[in-house]
């Protein structure tokens, strides 16, 4: 139990853009435990796609893992050949839900169909073998039995997500990687997907990489996280300790720009700027430029990854955190809010 | 409370017809009209926001299309000013087309890329023939806290932010002065962190220059930031409507129960019930009466299957307008039973 199910060490990934090298991931560095359910927040375009993509050895054509390691099960899979991933790793290892469920799934052929020729390509399995195991996912994740032999445009949204997750569940792989798994669906959708989430979490003794830009989805289902800023993963740990003692400006800041419906005149914060597109080496904080606390270091040199209030909250993960000033963030925040009250008060609540 | 609304729809329906099906010919019967909005009334005072909340499908694009004039009703009215849209002459629609501005949910979309923001602001200037252009930039300009102008005029949409281009957005609506906005979800394809900003502006923009607002969207965690009424809606229907603190912290409808309880709660150490209501909205088509949300609804009754009234709920005779359509809300035997 030691060694971690999923593993990535320094991990740098770019994209060639005609004779430009643009830095998707930086250095990132991440661990996920078996059974653990572990979130990945960020903006669009802060490379949270891309960590995924490169776990599954995905990236697109232009992109590529320029430096550091994914090691899963102890064993490095990120300069892995396609044949190998699809032999030894994907679907039957790690497993994929993709955020457009509406187009995932082959449109002409049935879902069992779809699920009968995974489990042919990648096990032993006979086609009623397939077939029951398959019946079983669906009824983790709240859809009847009778409808495996429907066609995808049978499905409602909901339904067709839901399918996903079935499939993605169904060779009973040990992480499952859901890359914005519900932004397509309402609300209530959503909370439907995460109640059987949870029951997966409870069934199955299944991992799961949750990529998201929706923090308020992983402080409620996820026991870690991991921030990231234009390629930077800024800060991570349990998720309780990132909520109750933020070490980075940016978790600071972003974690109060979310509308809480229970505090419905709460002020919200906003971020100014915009993360800075990333070329070549980054050795500079990507959030100084938007960071209201930014000091002349933090232009000159990346981070170093440090262990947040000084290891005081260590439970099974490492509270970490790469900012020069992450000693003060917090009590820096309190101070600014402190002194703008008086005035914020005065004209934005009206009673 | 007897002002003429601004801008007020009246037992607004718009149906669109299906094509015929075969069966339909087949049985020498018409077919069963998609049912978009259905019996909606809602009023905009002047001065005030109010919000039009709903899952996707339930009609609530439609109801701002209608609005916006793209749609003619199938039954209801749209009042101007106390004037129906549907007795507008040519000169009525020009200054309902100038009074009455739309926001887009994306401004990728909704702005020519091709246009640089000062080319953007200038055509509803031309199309209405407003002098002093060049200062009506400016002046839109800072509005939107997008300054200084200069920094932005030369400016295409690709060298905006998505925050930005949202602003730009605004100032278009901005820029003639009008009465109402139209928002339809203007910041749902924004990051969070820009959200804020965009929702202040709006809320200052409508204590400031004297507008008032239709604010669309599916989000109730962010209404309240700006809106101070909303109405929920499912399947075409208005369900629930009040003051949106209270509609939020105590609703009554099932539905906007179901809405407000599926909210994730940015905090680890809060503990959310998830109660799992399988099932997903039904067609709009051939609804017959009854409350549409009864298949899905943990409460329903026998009674159900009659449509519900709307009717005004007292909170202790502050004379605050709240309205639910539910039967769980009223005695039964004071209703007519006129739809069964």
């Amino acid at each position: 139990m030691s060694d971690p199910l999923l593993d990535i060490n320094d991990l740098t990934v770019r994209y060639r853009a005609g004779d430009r090298e643009i830095t998707a991931v930086s250095d990132a560095s991440l661990e996920l435990s078996h059974g653990e359910h572990s979130g990945v927040v960020g903006e669009s375009g802060c490379g949270k796609s891309t960590l995924a993509k490169a776990v599954l050895g995905g990236l697109d054509e232009n992109g590529f893992v320029e430096s550091g390691e994914i090691k899963y099960k102890g064993q490095n899979i990120e300069d892995k050949s396609e044949e190998f991933l699809n032999e030894h790793i994907r679907w039957k290892e790690i497993s994929y839900i993709p955020q457009g469920s509406l187009d995932s799934l082959d449109p002409l052929r049935k879902v069992s169909d779809q699920a009968i020729s995974i489990a042919k390509k990648h096990t032993d399995m006979s086609e009623a073998e397939a077939l029951d195991q398959f019946k079983e996912m669906f009824e983790i994740v709240g859809l009847p039995e009778s409808r495996i032999h429907d066609y995808p445009h049978q499905f409602s949204g909901g339904m067709q997500q839901r399918g996903i997750i079935a499939l993605a569940l169904f060779l009973e792989p040990s992480l499952v990687i859901a890359d914005e798994p519900t932004t397509a669906l309402d609300v209530i959708m959503q909370d439907q997907i995460f109640y059987h989430i949870r029951q997966i979490k409870e069934r199955l003794d299944t991992s799961m990489l949750l990529i998201t830009h929706d923090m308020s989805l992983v402080l409620e289902s996820c026991s870690s996280m991991s921030v990231m800023h234009s390629g930077q993963v800024v800060e991570s740990g349990p998720t309780e300790a990132l909520f109750d003692s933020p070490s980075h400006p940016y978790t600071i800041l972003l974690q109060r720009a979310f509308p809480d419906i229970r505090t419905p005149d709460q002020e919200l914060e906003t971020i100014e700027g915009y993360p800075p597109e990333t070329e070549g080496e980054i050795d500079f904080c990507t959030f100084a430029d938007r960071c209201p606390w930014a000091v002349e270091e933090c232009r000159t040199d990346a981070p170093a990854v440090e262990i947040a209030n000084g290891g005081t909250n260590t439970g099974d993960t490492q509270h970490t955190v790469s900012c020069v000033r992450h000693q003060e963030a917090l009590d820096l925040y309190k101070a600014d809010r402190a002194a703008d009250a008086p005035i914020q008060g005065g004209h934005d609540n009206d009673d | 409370m007897t002002d003429t609304p601004v801008l007020a729809t009246k037992n607004l329906k718009k149906y669109f017809d299906e094509s015929k099906s075969l069966s339909d010919w087949v049985f020498r019967r018409d077919p069963e009209p998609v049912q978009a909005v259905d019996d909606v009334t809602v009023e905009l005072q002047s001065n005030k926001s109010i919000g039009i909340i709903g899952e996707s499908g339930c009609g609530k694009s439609t109801l701002l299309k209608t609005l916006m004039g793209l749609h003619d009703p199938s039954g209801g009215d749209v009042l101007y000013k106390g004037k129906r849209m549907a007795n507008f002459d040519k000169s009525d629609w020009r200054a309902y087309r100038r009074n009455v501005q739309i926001i887009f949910q994306d401004p990728f979309n909704s702005i020519n890329p091709k246009k640089t923001v000062r080319e953007s602001l200038i055509e509803p200037l031309d199309v209405h023939n407003v002098p002093e252009k060049g200062q009506k930039v400016r002046d839109v300009l800072h509005q939107v806290e997008l300054g200084p102008p200069e920094r932005y005029l030369n400016r295409r949409p690709n060298q905006l932010s998505g925050g930005e281009l949202q602003r730009v957005a605004i100032a278009r609506a901005l820029i003639l002065e009008p009465d109402v906005l139209l928002a339809d979800e203007p910041v749902s394809m924004l990051d969070v962190s820009t959200q804020a900003s965009i929702l202040k502006l709006l809320s200052n923009l409508i204590t400031d220059l004297d507008i008032s607002m239709l604010y669309i969207s599916h989000d109730l965690s962010t209404v309240s930031y700006v809106c101070d009424q909303i109405n929920v809606m499912y399947l075409g229907r208005v369900v629930e409507k009040g003051p949106t603190t209270m509609v939020t912290q105590d609703p009554q409808h099932p539905y906007s129960q179901a809405l407000i309880n599926a909210i994730p709660i940015p905090d680890p150490h809060h503990e959310r019930e998830i109660k799992p209501m399988d099932g997903s909205p039904q067609d709009p088509i051939g609804l017959g009466p009854g409350c549409r949300f009864r298949d899905r609804c943990p409460d329903r009754m026998d009674i159900c299957d009659v449509t519900p009234e709307s009717i005004t709920m007292n909170h202790n005779e502050t004379q605050i307008d709240r309205e639910v359509a539910c039967h769980l809300h009223y005695e039964h035997d004071e209703i007519t039973r006129g739809d069964a």
